[in-house]
C-alpha cells in the first residue's frame, strides 16, 4: 500500500523533518491525514482495504450523498483519500478500483502527484510530494483557496519551507524544474502571489 | 490568531463527526453489559439488565451463545463509551476556546 499513496497536507510537512535538518519546524498539524492516491488502478490486483482497515481497528464512515470514505481511528486520526482529476473530468468523487473506495477528486493535487519523493522515516519508505513542488502548489492554489485561514496557513508553510528548499541543491533544482514546466497562466499566478504576499522565492527565469 | 482558530474549528467539526460515527456504532451493539461469575472454579456468563432499582442477571448458555463474540462486543461497547466521553470533554474545551 505504501508505494501507491502519497501523504500530503500537514502530515507531509511533519514528514519533511526526516528530509531537512533539525532546524526545520513544521507547521501545526491536525488529526486529518490526506492520502493522495494518484494511480487508481495500482496495484493491479485490487485490495479490500475497507476490510483490512476494519481489522486494524478503524471505523469506516461513508458520506451519505457521495459515498466518499473516511477512516477513523479512535479520537486520533481521520484518513481521507484524494485522487487526481483527469482530463475534463468534473466529478467531485470518483472510484479508486485498486482499493475499493471512493475518494475526492481534486485538480489541485495533480501537480503533487507528478512529483513524488521517497522518504525514509522510521524504517518506512513513504511517498510525499517533493517539498519544492509542495510549496509551488500552495502558491498556485492561493487565489482560490478557502477559507481565509487556510490561505494564511499555506503561506506560513511556504515561508517555513522555502529557506530549506533553497539550501539543498536537489530541492532547488526540483523547484526550477517544476516552475519551468508551468503554463504561462500558472507562471503569472506564481509571480502575482509571490509579489502580493512578499514571498521570497527563487528568481523566476 | 486566525490560523489557530481555524484549526480548532476544523478539529471541532472533526470531533463532531467522530462522535456521530461512534454513536452510530454503539447503537448497533447490545446495550447491556456482559459479566462473569466464577462458581466452584467454573466461569458463568450473564447479560446484566437493570429493571427499576433491581439488577437482573440473565444467564448466557455457551450452547446457545457465542460467548467470545459477546465478550468482544461488550469490550467494544465499553471502549466506545469511554471514547465518546473523551470526545465530549474535548468538544467542550474546544467550544470554550472558540467562544472566547
Amino acid at each position: 500500500m505504501l508505494p501507491h499513496v502519497l501523504i500530503i497536507g500537514s502530515w507531509a510537512e511533519y514528514l519533511y523533518t526526516f528530509h531537512f535538518d533539525a532546524s526545520y519546524v513544521p507547521i501545526i498539524r491536525t488529526r486529518d491525514v490526506d492520502l493522495l492516491y494518484p494511480w487508481i488502478r495500482r496495484p493491479a490486483k485490487p485490495i479490500d482495504l475497507e476490510r483490512m482497515m476494519r481489522d486494524a481497528g478503524f471505523v469506516v464512515v461513508r458520506d451519505s450523498h457521495t459515498q466518499a470514505v473516511k477512516l477513523l481511528k479512535e479520537d486520533l486520526l481521520e484518513i481521507e483519500f484524494l485522487t487526481r482529476q483527469i482530463g475534463a473530468g468534473r466529478d467531485p468523487v470518483i472510484d479508486i478500483p485498486a482499493i475499493g473506495m471512493r475518494g475526492q477528486a481534486l485538480r489541485d493535487v495533480n501537480l503533487l502527484a507528478e512529483h513524488p519523493m521517497v522518504l525514509e522515516a522510521k524504517e518506512h519508505q513513504i511517498l510525499v510530494p517533493e517539498p519544492a513542488v509542495y510549496v509551488l502548489q500552495k502558491i498556485l492554489i492561493h487565489p482560490h483557496r478557502v477559507p481565509a485561514w487556510k490561505k494564511e496557513k499555506d503561506l506560513e508553510s511556504v515561508r517555513g519551507l522555502m529557506p530549506f528548499i533553497r539550501n539543498i541543491p536537489h530541492d532547488l533544482s526540483c523547484w526550477h524544474e517544476a516552475v519551468s514546466g508551468l503554463s504561462d497562466k500558472e507562471r503569472s499566478v506564481l509571480q502575482r502571489v509571490a509579489v502580493e504576499q512578499f514571498l521570497d522565492i527563487p528568481v523566476l527565469e | 490568531m486566525p490560523i489557530l482558530r481555524g484549526v480548532i474549528q476544523d478539529e471541532y467539526e472533526r470531533n463532531l463527526r467522530m462522535q456521530d460515527a461512534y454513536r452510530k456504532e454503539l447503537e448497533g451493539l447490545p446495550s447491556r453489559a456482559v459479566v462473569h461469575k466464577r462458581i466452584k472454579g467454573r466461569l458463568y456468563y450473564y447479560r446484566v439488565e437493570r429493571i427499576g432499582r433491581k439488577v437482573v442477571n440473565h444467564y448466557l448458555s455457551p450452547k446457545e451463545n457465542d460467548i467470545d463474540a459477546l465478550l468482544k462486543q461488550d469490550a467494544r461497547r465499553r471502549h466506545l463509551k469511554r471514547l465518546l466521553s473523551d470526545l465530549k470533554e474535548e468538544q467542550q474545551d474546544m467550544r470554550r476556546f472558540l467562544k472566547a
